[in-house]
């Protein structure tokens, strides 16, 4: 028997036998794999439509946007005389987002402001506190966002007066604390869920400062480059509150003094760019001032086009700007030579 | 009895060519370099995995797609999800042999062409590749090489866009320190 056994043995001490490149390298590909793998671009950009996304500015990334909302596209008598809207502006947004951390943005912007409330600059702060893995092990990204807009309107927004002489500073203010929850089911579809609070600090007579919605979006890829975004807020209203009355099928009312905020639109990304055109009920580009205020209706042809552009600038060494950094310079003059 | 001895004779007489050389490496730098009018791209990875074989000549290399780094995080995106998109074709890999005279034993630095299988995004291409091997106390210790790899052999589509920001052959330059192999 040890005839058998001494080769035998023999032959475990050198255990390269049939060992090819390819069977090596895998073994060494597999070690050196990581634990986890991050789900990427689960929206192409911060914004599904005019609400956010789960997405977040890169680090030491810029994201310059540029949005619009025309005016009514299909209301009787009227939009036929502005060519479906196109020479009214609803709202029109400007800002810059800046990544301090790839998952910690800081923006500030400026819009005209859709609803009563106008001149709002608006700050926000987004922190992502969990990312999706591809393997589903954690299937959800979370990402929570906290806003605040503050109006330079001279006038009082809901009765007449001076706001400035009037008001105390405080009403100039309004909150909004937004938690989004976003699944990247498959390569082509994405969905997300965000409950949003807004706080108004100055509301009209009957109003109620509190406001929660429920945000329900998704975004569809047809190509690489081109998909579809979808977005509604459902407002979750306490029963009896009579002025914030929605749905008036349900309800039983001719008219609702609001609507949901209900968006449609296509995307195309093109490099750096992200372009955005939809039709939308809401007119404002800030959830401060598109949920608490959107007071058209879809069946009553009040929804309109718009735009939005993203274009991201990245700063730093090999960023946007680093081939005129003196730097760059240098180097390139040098590998002149 | 007689079959069990003549098994394991079998397993021992093909264990002298398992005696093989192996040399590997794992963290192997690979680096490209895009230059466009309007924008020059460049990433590296520093996890590319390779093993030569002293015996057969056969070298293998495989790099993952995600393992590329770019300083700017959203052209890294980009490059993932719309040029090489790494979620269906995560590995590149180079399955090529040593051609030329070349003695693994005799200190230098060799000029060697590699012939094989280039294989990104999913796309086969013989290549022939030429690079340096350099060996010192009778084993090889490095090899560098740089190539030119052009988007359309590889199906990767660039936008009418872009075109002003993506050159159409991308350099491409490794340098890979080998280590023997030894089975853990």
């Amino acid at each position: 028997m040890s005839k058998v056994f001494y080769p035998a043995i023999l032959f475990l001490l050198f255990p390269f036998i049939g060992y090819a490149q390819q069977d090596i390298v895998d073994e060494l590909m597999n070690q050196q794999k990581p634990k986890r793998e991050y789900v990427g671009f689960t929206f192409k950009t911060t914004r599904v439509i005019s609400g956010h996304s789960t997405e977040t500015v890169k680090r030491n990334a810029l994201d310059f946007r540029v949005g619009h909302r025309f005016g009514d596209i299909a209301v009787k008598g009227i939009s036929g005389h502005t060519l479906g809207g196109l020479d009214n502006s609803s709202d029109i947004l400007i800002s810059v987002e800046y990544g301090i951390l790839d998952d910690l943005t800081v923006g500030v912007g400026r819009t005209k402001g859709a609803g009563p409330v106008r001149e709002l600059y608006n700050g926000f702060v987004k922190y992502r506190v969990l990312k999706q893995t591809t393997d589903f092990k954690i299937p959800v990204t979370i990402t929570v966002l906290g806003n605040g807009v503050v109006t330079s309107m001279k006038n009082d927004p809901f009765v007449a007066g001076n706001l400035l002489k009037n008001q105390p500073a405080a009403h100039r203010f309004s909150y909004m604390l937004q938690g989004m929850v976003a699944c990247k089911a498959t390569n082509w579809l994405s969905l997300q869920l965000s409950p949003t609070f807004v706080w108004r600090n100055y509301v009209p007579h009957n109003d109620e400062n509190a406001l929660f919605f429920m945000g329900l979006s998704a975004r569809t890829k047809f190509t690489k480059r081109f998909g579809m975004v979808f977005e509604y807020f459902l407002p979750i209203t306490a029963k009896g509150a009579t002025y914030r009355e929605y749905f008036p099928m349900i309800n039983g009312i001719k008219n609702a003094a609001f609507y949901p905020t209900l968006n449609v639109g296509f995307e195309f990304e093109t490099g750096g760019h992200v372009f955005h055109i939809n039709l939308t009920n809401s007119e404002g580009l800030v959830e401060n001032d598109f949920l608490p205020y959107t007071a058209k209706n879809w069946a009553q042809g009040q929804f309109r086009l718009g735009f939005t552009i993203s274009r991201v600038f990245q700063f730093g060494p090999g960023g946007t700007f680093s081939k005129w950094g003196k730097k760059a310079k240098a180097k390139a003059s040098e590998s002149a030579k | 009895m007689k079959k069990s001895l003549l098994s394991i004779a079998v397993i021992v007489i093909f264990s002298g060519a398992a005696f093989a050389q192996q040399f590997i490496c794992t963290d192997g730098k690979t680096h490209f370099f895009s230059k466009a009018p309007l924008e020059d791209i460049e990433a590296t990875s520093l996890k590319t995995v390779c093993a030569i074989n002293t015996n057969n000549r056969k070298v293998f290399s495989k790099i993952a797609i995600q393992s590329f780094v770019f300083r700017d995080k959203l052209m890294q995106e980009h490059f993932n999800e719309n040029y090489l998109e790494s979620d269906k074709f995560p590995y590149s890999t180079f399955d090529a042999e040593i051609k030329g005279a070349i003695d693994f034993l005799k200190d230098g630095i060799y000029d060697v062409t590699l012939s094989g299988v280039l294989d990104m995004h999913g796309v086969k291409q013989t290549r022939e590749i030429k690079g340096k091997l350099y060996i010192e106390a009778g084993v090889p210790v490095r090899a560098t090489a740089d190539y030119i790899v052009k988007l359309k052999d590889h199906k990767i589509k660039i936008p009418k866009a872009v075109l002003m920001n993506i050159a159409e052959e991308i350099k491409v330059d490794v340098d890979f320190t080998f280590v023997k192999y030894e089975k853990k």
